[in-house]
């Protein structure tokens, strides 16, 4: 049926034309990916930052932890 | 829960709420990208299956369906942009101007997808890659040229105050300018040559129905993208602050500081709220 | 606001007076291009389209000069603090400046044309000056209100010598396009006509929306 609709079309043949139109598309489908890329490093450096950051907080917590210990244990052996 | 109102130094920020911490920039994130994926196929389905072929350019005129959305939804974005800006200058909130600059970004990008594609239609339908006769391709050449310098002005100015200032008086210009080049352009072609790759006007049905439904899939890609972008820049600031805060230093990228994205300044003030994670 | 406004503009004719900055420069430029004209395009004289679009963008190029120079004096020279410290309304400056940019571009033509006249129109230009004058004054306008918001945007940047016209020409190309539209027809030899009305609305058109948002965008420059 479509080549029945092409036969009457005086314009480009469908295999000059396809070509054209995919590239168009194509730009459309790039720019798209282009994003999906652009975002998927961003991601990644965020996950790694946010490790660090976690790591970090970590640390201030055991830092925290630590200073107060040798009250705890004090705490804990008049309760024995 | 405490509040420490601790501006970090060289915040230039007047509103004292929080930035948008604890706000769900990425929550309507779902939505959006959903509609555009629906959206999107069918209008490719449509483009491809329904669509009837046009009688002079056969199926080369299939680039229209993208070509002419894209420019649609760039104009408009710019024009969103310069209405963003107005706020921004009107509130002094520094989000507007970040949704302000997203925006043109974005319809930047959108600008040179559509002389992309009209270049390939000008290709096919002309033989050549470049026609001064279509005012919608020339209109875009100039604007492109001049939305080209908004970064560059952006990245000349380090004050972040004045630099969101300089670059919201930009953009409402700009963005008043684009109509009226539109006009311009369109009148200067009008009685020289016939246009040459298609108007939107006197579309028969089925036609115009495809072209409405790829209208709104490039809207709401536009805007999920900008959404996208808008929720990755919040999420970068807010892993500062919170850098910020463990830490007392600003590490990572930006260390030179200077940039001609606007950067949040968070209050680090973290709200004990969950943090609007529902995201994706 | 009117005194004011006078008051600045005595300062700026004044300096420019003295200094004589800009607007030799300017003048300079323009019969210079029309010069370089002459050599490029190989020609002796020129009509229709081709001298309107030379007139036009050396006009256009000359008057990117005086822009780039409109704010640079306040900007090294503290101008700009010691106006924001007197009590008076802000958008005072931007009507001096204004019109101080509409003079320089005015002795600019009464050279340039004439000049343009003499080296390269081939047509008279006597039958069409009146009219000519009108379009001039029209482009006139638009340049001045773009470029005074231009100068003042990229005057507090790092790279101002270049962002003032890389904001500035595209901005101005409507104002290219009714100006070379609305020429064309007096400089053609055979049967001048008038310069269509369409492109005297676009310039009109141009002129007031770009006075208006310059008038309301300026405050914001001046801030600091």
């Amino acid at each position: 049926m479509i080549a029945a609709a092409l036969g009457e079309v005086p314009a480009l043949p469908l295999h000059t034309a396809g070509k054209y139109v995919a590239a168009a598309y194509v730009v459309l489908f790039a720019i798209v990916l282009i994003y999906v890329m652009i975002m998927a490093i961003r991601l990644s450096h965020i996950e790694r930052e946010l490790g660090e950051l976690l790591e970090l907080s970590e640390q201030a917590g055991e830092d925290s932890s630590a200073a107060r210990e040798p009250g705890t244990a004090r705490a804990e052996s008049t309760l024995a | 829960m405490e509040y420490s109102r601790r501006h970090p130094a060289g915040s230039a920020e007047q509103d004292p709420r929080p930035a948008g911490a604890g706000a769900a920039h990425g929550r309507g994130l779902r939505a959006l990208s959903v509609s555009t994926v629906l959206a999107m196929t069918l209008a490719l389905a449509l483009v491809f299956f329904y669509a009837p072929l046009e009688a002079e350019q056969g199926f080369l005129q299939k680039i229209f369906y993208v070509h002419v959305p894209l420019a649609i939804i760039a104009l408009c974005g710019f024009v969103i942009g310069g209405l963003l800006a107005i706020q921004h200058l009107r509130t002094r909130d520094p989000r507007w101007d970040m949704r302000s600059y997203v925006t043109i970004h974005m319809s930047l990008i959108f600008a040179v997808g559509t002389l992309i594609t009209g270049s390939i239609w000008a290709k096919g339908s002309w033989g050549h890659w470049w026609v001064w006769s279509e005012p919608t391709l020339v209109s875009f050449l100039i604007v492109f040229l001049l939305y080209a310098t908004y970064q560059p002005l952006r990245f000349a100015i380090e004050d972040p105050e004045r630099q969101a200032r300089y670059a919201s008086v930009f953009a409402i210009t700009a963005g008043a300018f684009v109509p009226m080049n539109f006009i311009a352009v369109r009148l200067s072609t009008a009685y020289l040559h016939p246009r040459v790759l298609g108007s939107t006007s006197n579309l028969p049905g089925p036609m115009a129905l495809t072209f409405l439904v790829s209208l709104l899939a490039m809207a709401l890609l536009f805007a999920t993208l900008c959404r996208l972008e808008l929720t990755a820049k919040h999420t970068r600031a807010k892993v500062r602050a919170l850098r910020r805060r463990l830490t007392g230093e600003t590490g990572g990228a930006r260390g030179s500081g200077r940039s001609a994205a606007p950067t949040l300044q968070h209050a680090t003030t973290m709200s004990a709220r969950p943090s609007g994670g529902a995201g994706l | 606001m009117r005194r004011t406004v006078g008051a600045l503009l005595r300062k700026e004719l004044l300096v420019e007076l003295r200094t004589l900055e800009s607007v030799p420069g300017m003048s300079l430029f323009a019969v210079t291009t029309f010069v370089i004209f002459h050599f490029a395009l190989n020609r002796n004289s020129v009509e229709g389209d081709l001298a309107a679009g030379i007139l036009w963008v050396t006009l256009l190029f000359a008057a990117i000069l005086g822009i780039n120079r409109l704010f640079v004096a306040d900007a090294e020279e503290g101008g700009f603090d010691a106006f924001l410290l007197a009590p008076v309304d802000r958008s005072a400056m931007l009507l001096a400046k204004f019109l101080t940019l509409l003079a320089y571009l005015l002795v600019l033509e009464i050279v340039a044309v004439p000049a343009f006249a003499l080296l390269l129109l081939g047509p008279p230009l006597s039958r069409a000056l009146p009219d000519l004058l009108g379009v001039l004054a029209l482009g006139d306008l638009g340049v001045a209100a773009v470029g005074t918001l231009v100068a003042a945007l990229a005057v507090r940047t790092r790279a101002r010598d270049l962002l003032g016209p890389l904001l500035g020409l595209p901005l101005l190309v409507p104002i290219v396009i009714g100006g070379a539209r609305a020429t064309s027809p007096l400089f053609t030899l055979a049967h001048p006509a008038a310069p269509p009305a369409r492109w005297l609305l676009t310039l009109g058109l141009y002129d007031l929306v770009f006075g208006l948002i310059a008038y309301a965008l300026f405050d914001f420059l001046l801030e600091d």
